[in-house]
């Protein structure tokens, strides 16, 4: 670090300029929507300051149920989908495994056809998951996206360490357990926090498969309201019969309750980005 | 001296062959791999249920299917629906629009993605490094509606910011929204604002693999800072980068649905229909599921090809690929 | 799959399935007798237990009420029933119900319009006989079928009915107007088309809210909902969408009033005298701008006007509004759109309501949602907290969250006849919504119906959707002055080739059909 050159501090300073300025434009739009969700009126400058709009969703019989749910769903669901994940993308970045090109185009034309909507439904109600937190979890267990991204960084692991821990006695279980996984933690944070993201945002399954509205999760509550106020005119007269039931608070306060919980999980996970562990830790 | 850094893996031994009985030689292999095929069975089972399963529905595609008789009973019409689609008068339009969005978000957006990975890599600074990462990926958690809203706010001619500003210096009003012209650029300013931070987390991931002691390496050769950017630092995210994009194309022309139908309106219509917003129009509010079928198979073949043949170059070029 | 439909059908079939033997013989002997379905169902659901009645239905409120909630427990109570309802915001909804359809696992009552684009597949299922025909019934429920006739006929399907239409007004949109500052220019409600832009440009120039700013303009307009341009082409003479002249559609753009109307509205764009975003706002803006006090009026449903007012409250305590419909047109004629005056249809399909008295037991709970007591729990909420009786009269509470626990969730999803045909008079009815009724039932004089809401055109069905909008987008292009008249005609011809003179045609097969 001593041997810092004059271009490098020139680098060092526009890069921090420039990030700086990226920072800035993706905060300032949120930090309008925080201000706004605890503003008392529609104005783009906000005149005083309100927690009515929080005050009503928590107060909806519906709300804190529903978070239960979605944080229920995301944690299980997460874990699942990436013990599924991990568990394929080490057998299919096994070289040797017969097949192995065979399984990968499965995978990933999976990744380009799909039967739709229909077709999807029969199998999760066939499987009695209708109605259930399941149909939320399992049906997306395995993203073939994600699948193929981990089983190439699987696939940067030097065979030879593998090879080192079976003769050490490892089964199978045991070389992705303490030899690939934990060498993988940034890929494993990484595809940990897409999972969990995707599952915190799924709106659409809940609708389609779920028909017990205390089985919700908090997206069909917050969609609901954000989409409502947006105007759903969808009727043969042109006309709803509704006018706009929430306020800009209650919209931008959605918007801020749906992000803040997935947000907080990130600094958690950002350490494991920031280490230098995949490879770095093999040599150490 | 890249393949050194790169740590790649070692390079696949040839399986000795043994002449006498390969059908007992394979099966040999395959029992001496049974642990992996067995992690492998629960992946296996989810797609085969949850996405070979319901691949029939892929039938539709070929029939004039009510959902009240079911793929079983609706009536078979080949490829009709494929002829009308490539027989419609919007075809070629929304052809064109699809592909240039597709093509300008390749160009545009995805290197933003591995730019902004880099020199967030480069910051020594650890808090803001971190504070940067958190920021940047915020908007990604805001709904093509709450985007759309603000880009609305900041650029309508009913008193939006940006055109406030032009009138006070003097210039006249823009009429971004209502506009052919700006569309595009709005719609790739829009996505690089709210998922370039998302699409960093890939690359950082990678980036946090890269081995220390192979910067220490270069700087002992002498190595500046965008020297080793260049031999340690890409090389190493090289394989990333590369299946990155062969998976994006095929999504090639999936170019976001909710954001362009919420931009959409009379006034840019013509260069913003895109496949995705025609099948909604037909799918949903005209109920010709069969047809929007067929769209979808037709832009899953698209998809098809293209990966097949990106895949098929990174391999000439001796990159890991996809399979 | 069939042990699981079977599974699920159990609640409603369990339950149901013995009894209504029972209903058959006590039940069917008196309808048959000639009675109305009321004494008959009321004596067979004492002996027995509730029917259970599975639905599912949009739902424009926002959020559906707890099942055993107060409202709903007393429907149960008075109709003998335990109902299951699935309620979803109508734009899940539309995606929802096929889904559900294709399935098999449909509840005993479901939401649809026949008549609607994207419902192409409800009337091909319709035309299978999937769905029951209420014709034959029509008769025994006085109650429930006392519907205009020509809203029962926008209804039916070839000369069928398949469903209860929820009634509404058939023209049902009105004006809102800033009340106070007509007062503050001196100006009267417009009365004819002349007036209404006269009132336009004060609004815009002549600073009607006195704040000596120039920062208001006539009227917030957004082409993502109400079509002004039809209303105002109607007005000059046009026909509402389709015209039959000698056995011939007429589409309305190719008249010359549809371009007076165009025109006219073209010259308050010209003159700034609304807003100039108004093909890319939203519902939140569009409202906005009225709520703001940035424009003078807006156009809605006429049930909007208490929210509105209320909205416009919380900003501006002085603010007032008054309404007005139908205006005059320069040659001394009034005409108003009609719409198919139902939101959607209340339909049952064979597959889940498998016997006719297990269809006159659903048919005899709409009925008895039209008896008074039901009516009035519809019309104003529970009595006692969400109004009180006074002199035979209902004297609404003001404070209560009526809309939310019953309006949204109840009356104008289940309700098919409007509640307060059938319930006791309302003592304190707003201003606002005493004038907006009286104008919407002005408006029935005026109205010009649609002739092709009871037809099909299997070619409108097909590519409806994209060549609708070929023609609004013209329209809105022609409006921004993107376009010229010419280069609108052009489009108008685009229009007839992609399919407008097929659909003309197809039309025009079908009412000759439906004449004969």
């Amino acid at each position: 670090m001593n041997q810092r050159t004059f271009a490098g501090r020139v680098f060092d300073t526009v890069n921090v300029a420039v990030l700086t300025l990226v920072s800035l434009a993706t905060l300032l739009p949120f930090v309008y929507v925080v201000v706004a969700s605890f503003s008392a009126t529609d104005d783009i400058i906000p005149k005083s300051f309100t927690l009515s709009a929080y005050r009503y969703l928590f107060s909806t019989d519906t709300f804190v149920r529903s978070l239960g749910i979605s944080i229920y769903i995301t944690v299980v669901g997460t874990v699942l989908s990436l013990v599924a994940t991990a568990l394929s993308a080490y057998a299919l970045s096994h070289r040797k495994l017969p097949g192995r090109r065979f399984f990968l185009l499965l995978v990933l034309f999976t990744m380009l056809f799909n039967g739709g909507m229909i077709p999807t439904y029969f199998v999760v109600k066939d499987l009695g998951m209708i109605n259930t937190l399941w149909s939320l979890m399992i049906p997306g267990l395995i993203s073939s996206f994600y699948l193929i991204i981990m089983k190439n960084f699987f696939l940067e692991i030097p065979e030879d360490l593998k090879e080192a821990a079976r003769i050490d006695g490892c089964t199978e279980l045991g070389v992705l357990f303490r030899v690939v996984l934990p060498l993988s933690l940034p890929v494993l944070a990484a595809f940990g926090l897409f999972y969990a993201v995707g599952i915190w945002n799924q709106y659409f399954n809940a609708i389609l498969y779920i028909n017990d509205q205390t089985k919700w999760p908090i997206q069909v509550l917050l969609q609901q309201i954000v989409v409502l106020a947006s105007g759903g005119f969808g009727n043969a007269s042109g006309s709803a019969d509704t006018v706009q039931i929430f306020g800009q608070g209650v919209r931008m306060a959605v918007i801020v309750i749906s992000t803040i919980p997935i947000l907080i999980i990130y600094p958690f996970l950002q350490k494991h980005f920031a280490k230098g562990m995949l490879l770095g830790s093999v040599k150490g | 001296m890249s393949d050194v850094m790169t740590g790649q893996a070692i390079s696949e031994q040839p399986v000795p062959k043994t002449k006498s009985r390969p059908v007992h030689e394979l099966w040999r292999r395959v029992w001496k791999e049974r642990w992996i095929y067995a992690l492998f069975l629960p992946g296996f089972a989810y797609f085969i249920i949850f996405k070979y399963w319901p691949m029939w529905g892929v039938i539709m595609a070929f029939e004039n299917y009510q959902p009240f008789q079911g793929v079983l009973g609706s009536q078979w019409v080949g490829l009709e629906n494929f002829q009308r689609f490539f027989s419609d008068p919007a075809f070629w339009q929304l052809f064109r629009n699809t592909f240039i969005l597709a093509v300008y978000n390749i160009v545009f957006f995805f290197p933003c993605t591995i730019i902004v990975a880099l020199l967030l890599n480069e910051l020594r600074i650890h808090w803001f490094k971190s504070s940067v990462q958190t920021l940047i990926y915020i908007p990604h958690f805001f709904s093509w509606t709450v985007v759309v809203g603000i880009t609305y706010m900041l650029l309508t001619t009913q008193g939006g910011l940006v055109n406030e500003l032009l009138n006070m210096v003097g210039l006249h009003q823009v009429n971004f929204l209502e506009s052919s012209a700006w569309f595009r650029p709005l719609i790739v300013i829009q996505d690089i604002w709210k998922e370039t931070g998302w699409g960093t987390i890939i690359f950082l991931a990678a980036l946090a693999g890269v081995n220390v002691e192979l910067y220490e390496a270069a700087r002992i050769d002498g190595a500046n800072r965008l020297q080793q950017l260049w031999h340690v630092t890409l090389p190493a995210i090289r394989g990333v980068i590369i299946i990155m994009f062969i998976l994006r194309l095929g999504s090639f022309l999936d170019v976001g649905f909710e954001q362009i139908w919420l931009m959409l309106n009379a006034m840019n219509r013509d260069v913003g229909e895109v496949f995705d917003t025609y099948v909604y129009t037909l799918g949903l509010q005209q109920g010709q599921f069969s047809y929007s079928a067929a769209i979808g198979l037709f832009k899953s073949v698209v998809g098809l090809i293209l990966v097949l043949g990106a895949n098929k170059v990174a391999k000439l070029f001796g990159e890991e690929g996809i399979y | 799959m069939e042990a699981k439909k079977r599974s699920m059908m159990a609640g409603s079939a369990v339950a149901a399935g013995a009894l209504l033997l029972t209903t058959v013989v006590s039940g069917c002997g008196g309808s048959s007798g000639g009675n109305t379905s009321n004494s008959g169902a009321a004596s067979g659901s004492k002996s027995q237990g509730p029917v259970t009645i599975s639905m599912i239905y949009d739902f424009a409120g926002k959020e559906f009420p707890k099942a055993g909630n107060e409202v709903q427990r007393a429907i149960e109570k008075y109709t003998n029933t335990k109902l299951n309802i699935q309620a979803l915001p109508s734009t899940t909804y539309a995606q929802k119900i096929p889904v559900m359809v294709a399935s098999g696992d449909l509840p005993d009552v479901i939401a649809g319009d026949p008549h609607a684009q994207g419902s192409s597949w409800l009337l091909n299922a319709i035309q299978q006989g999937q769905f029951w025909d209420l014709t034959p019934y029509i008769k025994q429920y006085p109650k429930l079928f006392n519907i205009n006739p020509v809203i029962l006929k926008n209804a039916e399907v070839n000369g069928h009915l398949y469903g209860l239409p929820r009634v509404r007004p058939l023209a049902r949109n009105v004006t809102f107007v800033r009340a106070d500052w007509l007062k503050n220019l001196g100006l009267q409600v417009p009365k004819t088309l002349n007036q209404y832009l006269d009132m336009l440009r004060k609004f815009t120039h002549d600073d009607p809210d006195k704040d000596g700013k120039n920062d208001t303009f006539g009227a917030s307009v957004t082409t993502a909902f109400a079509t002004t341009v039809d209303s105002f082409a109607v007005a000059f003479g046009a026909p509402n969408n389709w015209e039959v002249v000698n056995g011939k559609f007429i589409k309305d753009v190719d008249t010359p009033q549809y371009l007076q109307g165009l025109e006219f509205e073209k010259k308050m764009y010209d003159e700034h005298l609304v807003n100039s975003d108004s093909a890319v706002i939203q519902r939140p803006q569009w409202e906005g701008y009225f709520f703001d006090g940035k424009a003078g009026s807006i156009g809605n449903t006429s049930n909007t006007g208490d929210a509105y007012l209320a909205s416009l409250k919380q900003n501006n305590p002085k603010a007032e509004i008054t309404a007005f419909s139908a205006l005059k047109a320069p040659n001394g004629k009034i005409r108003v759109p009609a719409g198919p005056g139902y939101n959607g249809e209340l339909m049952f399909p064979k597959s889940s309501v498998k016997t006719e008295a297990q269809l006159k037991q659903i048919l005899d709970f709409f009925e008895k949602l039209d008896e008074r007591p039901m009516a009035n729990l519809l019309a104003y909420g529970i009595e006692g907290k969400d109004y009180t009786v006074k002199n035979g009269k209902a004297v609404i509470n003001p404070n209560s969250d009526y809309m939310d626990t019953v309006g949204y969730p109840y009356r104008y999803t289940l309700g098919v006849v409007d509640p307060t045909t059938y319930a006791i008079p309302a003592a304190n009815l707003s201003a606002i919504d005493k004038l907006t009724n009286k104008l919407v039932e002005e408006n029935d004089k005026y109205a010009v119906v649609d002739p092709t809401y009871t037809l099909t055109s299997p070619t409108y069905q097909q590519r409806g959707a994209q060549l609708d909008k070929l023609l609004t987008d013209a329209n809105t292009q022609f409006l921004l002055g993107k376009i010229t008249v010419q280069q609108w005609k052009a489009q108008v011809k685009k229009w007839h080739e992609e399919g407008g003179d097929q659909i003309a045609k197809e039309y025009a097969e079908a009412y000759a059909k439906q004449q004969k």
